[in-house]
């Protein structure tokens, strides 16, 4: 994997307050990455730092092997996806496409093709003449995506692409922008907040917190592997058990011990997604972890059913029962029981 | 709207529809009008003379307008680059001026544009010249005069348009390639061109029908369509002919006013969910 972008040690604050605190990462060719976390974690900063709208106090910014980090957002050879979009309010779709294919100075015909083409593979091509302003939501982020796309970046970078779409239309557009990506073989780089639509789009993920990288991975290992609470707590649901660590697991007070693969001591953090967490009416007889409560609350998803479990040390767990199962009855005395591999420990 | 409509209706629409009939009657012998029909006003008023004074009229409120929005745009472009918290103090000073009479502030140019004034007398002093300028009671005094008094409009009109663009175009034009120049002729300006509109009529209505700084500005020498008017009413005691003025000079104003209104609402509607 050859980075196609490489970040050194970005440190950029406003005053005395830091919004990216020497942060390193490395983007690899075609690859589809997200940039995940809550809102302040100084994700679209960072973004706005790789694009040139924002001058870091320190590091690199080093794009296809060049060093941008003093270069004007027009000498970059990457193109920004405003989360408003940005469109040109006074200019018809058409203009707004070919408008960064006029500042290359290219010659009329071949802009023409390009924009009739990049409009057509946007399913826009009945729109080249409509204003901004009469056009659907969904419609105006397809502009604004093909406007980008025209340029032929090396890199594409999306802030907060899909925020302003309806659930049904964001959940499309994932898969279509997922689509795009990997038929035009150009590096996507997204801002979300939207831990799901980070783990359906991207080839890898970097949480961000504080303006620091909280981990980088896969989706699959951020989402089975967490480094961090915060992680494991971010990306999917989780359960959190708190005590202390030993070498078998998680002693925790009123529930004894629970077992897990640990390398920590002192006080941590047993965590387990709610999936893997089994509602039975007695103590299983195999050595899985078992706590046991009583039923407070029971949420129908449809396809799924999630239950509620005050322990007996106070503490809520929530198992994950699949449809057609039986919902148990609020009351009832339950037990959680999950096997030690699906345990996280974690530092507190 | 009930209650504005007939405030509208007895502050506007009857005072003009006075102005309107007095334009058919006769003068009367001291001021006034003797009831007696007749068209003689209008044909009077197609006298070249008069259509000489309209036309130098509009060529010196042109100007004066010209020369506003090119002073008020980069004013009103610097202050919404201006950190937020300065940006209303910096409104504040735009509009200070008006916290004096406007007789005073006009008054106030005679004492810098004389032959002995301030401006003279400093460029005398530093050696530039021998001679005073003639820089009072001429069109160019009258100029200087509407531009001061109406340039803090214009600066706010365009503020108002500017600071409501969407910054992320702006950005959106430069990572697409375009220098800052270009950004501004292709992006800033367009998005502004109806605050750029509400100002310029706004001088142009005001300059074309103002009487008083032609006559303390430009000395009494340089007639403006306001002075004339002023005159039929006050010293010819000709108001069915001071009528007739008015009345193409409210037209002119109509028609100006009607096309930026017109244009304003086109270019609302384009910017509107975008």
């Amino acid at each position: 994997m050859t980075p196609v972008v490489q970040m050194r040690n970005i440190v950029k604050r406003y005053g005395s307050v830091t919004a990216i605190d020497n942060v390193s990462l490395d983007v690899g060719d075609n690859e589809f990455f997200a940039l995940l976390g809550p809102s302040g974690c100084g994700k679209t900063t960072l973004l706005r730092t790789l694009a040139g709208f924002e001058a870091p106090q320190g590091g690199q910014v080093i794009v296809g092997g060049q060093d941008v980090t003093r270069l004007r957002p027009a000498k970059r050879p990457l193109n920004l996806m405003f989360q408003s979009y940005a469109l040109f309010p006074h200019m018809s779709v058409a203009r707004n496409v070919a408008y960064g294919l006029e500042m290359e100075r290219l010659p009329k015909p071949e802009i023409d093709s390009r924009v009739a083409e990049v409009l057509e593979a946007a399913q826009l091509g009945g729109f080249a003449n409509r204003r901004p302003d009469q056009l659907s939501g969904g419609q105006r982020q397809r502009v604004a995506l093909a406007r980008a796309l025209v340029k032929r970046p090396r890199v594409l970078l999306l802030d907060e692409p899909l925020s302003a779409l309806d659930k049904k239309l964001r959940q499309d557009m994932q898969l279509e922008l997922k689509r795009l990506q990997a038929e035009m073989g150009i590096t996507f780089l997204i801002v979300t907040h939207d831990q799901e639509e980070a783990l359906v789009m991207a080839d890898r993920i970097a949480v961000l917190k504080d303006g620091k990288l909280a981990q980088v991975g896969s989706p699959g290992e951020l989402y089975e592997h967490p480094a961090s609470r915060f992680v494991a707590g971010f990306i999917g649901e989780m359960n959190f058990v708190e005590g202390t660590a030993t070498a078998q697991g998680v002693e925790v007070p009123g529930l004894g011990l629970l077992r897990g693969a640990s390398t920590l001591t002192g006080p941590a953090v047993l965590a387990v997604r709610p999936e893997r967490v089994d509602l039975l009416t007695a103590t299983p007889g195999d050595g899985r972890n078992a706590v046991t409560g009583t039923v407070e609350q029971v949420a129908y998803h449809g396809a799924d059913m999630g239950v509620h479990v005050r322990l007996t040390n106070g503490a809520v767990m929530r198992a994950l029962l699949r449809a057609g199962q039986d919902a148990p009855a609020i009351g009832a005395p339950a037990t959680c029981a999950w096997a030690a591999e699906h345990s996280r420990i974690l530092p507190e | 709207m009930g209650p504005g409509l007939g405030w509208l209706a007895l502050l506007m629409v009857v005072p003009c529809g006075l102005i309107f009939t007095y334009a058919f009657f006769e003068r009367g012998l001291y001021g006034g009008i003797d009831y007696i029909w007749t068209f003689e006003n209008f044909t009077r008023a197609a006298d070249p003379l008069y259509l000489g004074i309209f036309l130098r009229s509009a060529r010196i409120a042109l100007t004066a307008t010209a020369i506003a929005i090119l002073i008020a745009y980069p004013a009103a472009y610097a202050i919404t680059r201006a950190p937020k918290h300065w940006q209303t103090a910096l409104l504040i000073l735009v509009i200070l001026p008006f916290w004096s009479n406007y007789l005073i502030r006009t008054y106030a140019w005679i004492v810098m544009l004389n032959r002995e004034g301030l401006i003279n007398g400093a460029l005398e002093g530093a050696g530039v010249i021998d001679e005073p300028l003639p820089l009072l009671y001429n069109s160019f005094a009258v100029v200087v005069g509407l531009v001061y008094n109406y340039t803090p409009f214009v600066v706010l009109a365009i503020y108002s348009s500017l600071s409501r663009i969407n910054r992320e175009t702006i950005e959106a034009s430069e990572d697409l390639g375009a220098s800052t120049f270009t950004t501004f002729r292709r992006v800033i300006l367009p998005q502004t061109v109806s605050g750029v509109a509400a100002g310029g009529v706004f001088v142009f209505v005001l300059s074309i029908g103002n009487f008083i700084t032609p006559d303390l500005l430009g000395g009494g020498r340089l007639q403006m369509v306001g002075n004339l008017i002023y005159d039929q009413f006050l010293s010819a005691r000709d108001w069915p002919f001071g009528a007739v003025l008015s009345m193409f000079l409210i037209a002119i104003m109509m028609v100006l006013l009607f096309t930026q209104a017109v244009l304003a609402g086109r270019a609302s509607g384009e910017r509107t969910n975008s």
